[in-house]
């Protein structure tokens, strides 16, 4: 008791607070859903496919389980890691649109670029740009995030494919959109929180408002942007692979086609090479995001 | 001649380079523009006449059911919206909430339980004192076993997406809001349990040590000199994965829960593109309200830990 | 409030001069009032005998780029090489284009120039060393060097060795001081210490309240104007009283 009151840091009372609220909200979300513990327990077909399912958790399959394998039809390994390799490049594809977009608006969505020391007072159409035009582009660009957020890249492929039909467009554009915003969002946060002084340094030296803004905002904000893109990167190959379901040529169209045909042994040889893309990619990441910021 | 070791020369050929960095950053420069390039994408895809005749009937199906045939008609459509809201609407925004709200609940609990052997500093054979040989060869192996296989396990809790694991749970345990819960509750727990175990591996270890050499048990140490100041920030990333918990909450309805994402479903098999409009937006409300309640938390937390 | 009032003043070419006095007696306004980055409500500021205000933000821009400004707080960037840094000095003359291919690819000429200057500053096997593994004195030697490289006419300093021990101290102000003296710089910079200033400096002026004190050559100070200056007797005595 008097190592816990001797430890306890003085603002205990925010935390405390918020796990309250989270716990009544459990609790009336459980009575709110009509939950049941005995829910969880399989039904009798739920413990057969669930064997059947899991028992082949070691045994993952090497060859096709289909009944009729088309002539010409490469072998699984080779059909996963194409699979794979499409999950990449979706991915990819879609970053090459979301960094771009999220770089754009994430910088005018920052205060940094229109405040007092970078546009200063000099002559009336400064302060004139800074009164009007600029509050404007920054809601802008706020409100523009916000949409692009809150929507989710499923919900994005599901529009698109509904207004565009079945295109690689529609996926690549449903992951674009989302991942923009979420850059954006943080870009904004970390151009805000990089130390100003590099700015000051350039403004005295003479550097144009550019190049002000290209090496004093956004250079020193540059490793934790670099960073948070290849964490994003890591999200949009796993955001690519569910996109699979909506009959994308990705893992998961794999994974579902296979699930649906009960050939377990199939579905985990895909969820194997997911697992394995997905946790390549982390340690690639992870040590490209220490090296940076070390 | 072997040029002098503070000339340019040998500091020009010497000088630190990250090959792998440079190698990472080119790949990552260059990966976009090849998939591009090798991938089946285009944008003049877009501009097919197939894709824009797709696109005039998606726009005319927008439009409100009851307004379809006659002039826009602001009480008809607000009749509409309101009737929407009290038939499914409402309900399953609810539920979407429930869902996300009992999931970050059970991947909290869980993720902070597993972020204690998740931490290097103290999954050790004596933590926070400088290493003694009192204790055996084995009883370090047994540590660091424990240290490796929990860590190995929050990746692979955290690799499967939670709309594929939802999809492998409803097989199993049939359709209801559990398949999503555990879903959500399974992938955050992973991330959960990692961030926990860097928070508690970064807190200043002088107070653990001073604990420990007091002869503390382990379990002391972890309740009141670990989880207390860690809290804060364990909170913060609560708050920040229950953002995601709601976006995530509202798709995996799309599998058969009765989240905002069946009723989606429903409109999109239905080819009700109007209602579909309208569940979307339902949905990027209550995420905005999400993150406008998350941000809400963290600016708390902040606090607390400034 | 004015940071300055009544400050009439003028600096010759190639003069070493030393701006003392305590904290917010306006030696920081008058160093950035020459760079024209803080205008004045009232009267002019004459550089070269052309009036300041009178300058377009292109001609300003190119005023400043032969200013060398030593900030207090160094202003570099951790993350960046050494050369990175230094680089940064002179990008108020190139293009953007040209700027970006610098920092990222920098012809040798250039590389070879920021050596020569780092070797004349001490650290010139520190060139390709990430800025934020050197130590403090080494930084505020990067940030000498990156003023130098500007190819300045004039070196302003504020305060560079506030927070700084005294070998580090007497260090800087004569390497500042024996550059200009070599490159026939003119140098203004914010002090302190009543020593290093007049050790260092031919001319020194008193700053109080936005008003000067006094401005004579340094040799003719007596302890009882410096006294004065920081007003000795009373309470609040400043931390580094020679």
């Amino acid at each position: 008791m008097s190592l816990d009151s001797l430890q306890a840091p003085p603002s205990w009372g925010h935390k405390t607070t918020c796990l309250a609220i989270l716990l009544l909200a459990a609790v009336a979300s459980w009575f709110w859903l009509e939950l049941s513990l005995t829910d969880v327990v399989p039904s009798r077909g739920g413990w057969l496919v669930a064997r059947d399912f899991l028992s082949r958790a070691l045994s993952p399959a090497w060859k096709s389980e289909a009944h009729y394998i088309p002539p010409g039809t490469p072998s699984l390994p080779w059909i996963a890691l194409g699979a794979a390799a499409q999950t990449l490049l979706f991915a990819a594809a879609a970053m090459g649109l979301a960094i771009p977009l999220g770089g754009l608006l994430g910088f005018l969505a920052s205060s940094a670029w229109w405040s007092d020391e970078m546009i200063g007072r000099r002559n009336k159409t400064a302060r004139r740009f800074r009164q009007f035009l600029c509050p404007i582009i920054w809601t802008f660009a706020r409100v523009q995030i916000a949409l692009l957020r809150s929507i989710h890249e499923i919900l994005w492929a599901i529009l698109f494919l509904a207004a565009l039909g079945l295109s690689p467009m529609a996926a690549v554009l449903a992951i674009a959109l989302p991942f923009s915003g979420v850059l954006a969002k943080i870009y904004s946060e970390l151009i805000d929180e990089a130390p100003r002084a590099q700015a000051h340094a350039l403004r005295s030296a003479g550097a144009s408002t550019p190049q002000i803004y290209l090496f004093g905002l956004v250079t020193p904000a540059l490793p934790d942007m670099i960073a948070y893109t290849f964490y994003r990167f890591e999200c949009a190959v796993r955001s690519s692979a569910v996109l699979g379901f909506f009959g994308f040529p990705t893992l998961g169209l794999y994974i579902r086609q296979s699930s649906a045909s009960l050939n377990h042994g199939e579905t985990w040889t895909y969820l194997y090479v997911l697992i394995a893309t997905i946790l390549l990619l982390e340690i690639w990441s992870g040590s490209v995001r220490r090296r940076l910021l070390s | 001649m072997i040029p002098h070791k503070e000339s340019f020369e040998y500091l020009h050929t010497h000088r630190p380079r990250s090959r792998f960095l440079q190698i990472s950053l080119t790949l990552a420069l260059l990966g976009p523009a090849i998939s591009w390039w090798i991938g089946n994408f285009s944008w003049s895809d877009l501009t097919h006449q197939r894709r824009i005749d797709n696109l005039r009937r998606f726009l005319d199906n927008i439009r409100p059911h009851p307004l379809r045939h006659q002039d826009w008609d602001w009480s008809i459509a607000w009749k509409w919206v309101l009737d929407f809201l009290t038939e499914p609407g409402l309900n399953a925004t609810l539920s979407t909430l429930a869902i996300s709200i009992l999931a970050i609940s059970f991947a909290a609990l869980w993720g902070t339980i597993l972020a204690l052997p998740a931490a290097k500093t103290l999954t050790r054979a004596s933590p926070f004192l400088p290493a003694g040989g009192s204790e055996g060869r084995w009883r370090h192996g047994a540590w660091n076993g424990l240290y490796l296989l929990t860590r190995f396990s929050l990746a692979l809790l955290r690799s499967v997406p939670e709309y594929i694991l939802a999809f492998l749970l409803l097989a199993m345990i049939g359709p209801g809001a559990w398949p999503a819960i555990l879903a959500l509750a399974i992938h955050n727990t992973g991330i959960l349990g990692r961030l926990g175990a860097e928070t508690i591996e970064n807190l200043p270890p002088e107070p653990m040590a001073s604990l420990r050499a007091l002869g503390a048990r382990r379990s002391t140490i972890i309740t009141s000199a670990i989880l207390p100041p860690a809290l804060s920030r364990l909170i913060l990333y609560f708050s920040v994965r229950w953002e995601t918990c709601v976006r995530e909450a509202t798709v995996l309805g799309m599998l058969g829960i009765t989240s905002l994402g069946f009723w989606i479903s429903e409109a999109r098999a239905h080819g009700q593109y109007d209602r579909l409009l309208l569940l979307v937006s339902l949905g990027s409300l209550l995420v905005l309200l999400g993150d406008l309640v998350s941000a809400l938390v963290r600016s708390r937390m902040r606090q607390d830990l400034r | 409030m004015h940071a300055l009032s009544s400050l009439n003043l003028a600096i010759d070419t190639g003069e070493a001069v030393a701006f003392v006095g305590p904290s917010g007696s306006g030696k920081t306004t008058a160093l950035k009032l020459i760079t024209g980055s803080v205008r004045p409500s009232r009267g002019q500021v004459l550089l070269y005998s052309q009036d300041l205000s009178s300058h377009s933000p292109g001609e300003l821009r190119r005023l400043r780029s032969r200013i060398g400004f030593i900030h207090q707080e160094l202003c570099l960037l951790p993350h960046l090489r050494v050369w990175q840094n230094i680089l940064v000095g002179r990008l108020g003359r190139h293009s953007l284009p040209a700027s970006i291919r610098n920092m990222i690819r920098p012809p040798r000429k250039i590389l070879e120039e920021i050596h020569h200057i780092l070797s004349r500053v001490g650290i010139g096997e520190k060139i390709f060393q990430r800025t934020h593994h050197l130590s403090g004195g080494q930084q505020q030697r990067v940030a000498i060097a990156r003023a130098l490289f500007q190819k300045p006419r004039i070196l302003l300093a504020d305060e560079p060795v506030a927070s700084v021990d005294p070998a580090r101290a007497q260090n800087t102000v004569e390497l500042l001081t024996q550059i200009s003296r070599e490159q026939g710089l003119t140098l203004c910079m914010s002090l302190h210490n009543l020593d290093l200033a007049r050790n260092f400096f031919q001319r020194l002026i008193g700053l109080r309240m936005g008003r000067i004190v006094f401005d004579q050559p340094a040799s003719t100070i007596e302890r009882s104007q410096w006294e004065n200056l920081y007003q000795l007797n009373s309470p609040q005595r400043p931390p580094d009283v020679p």
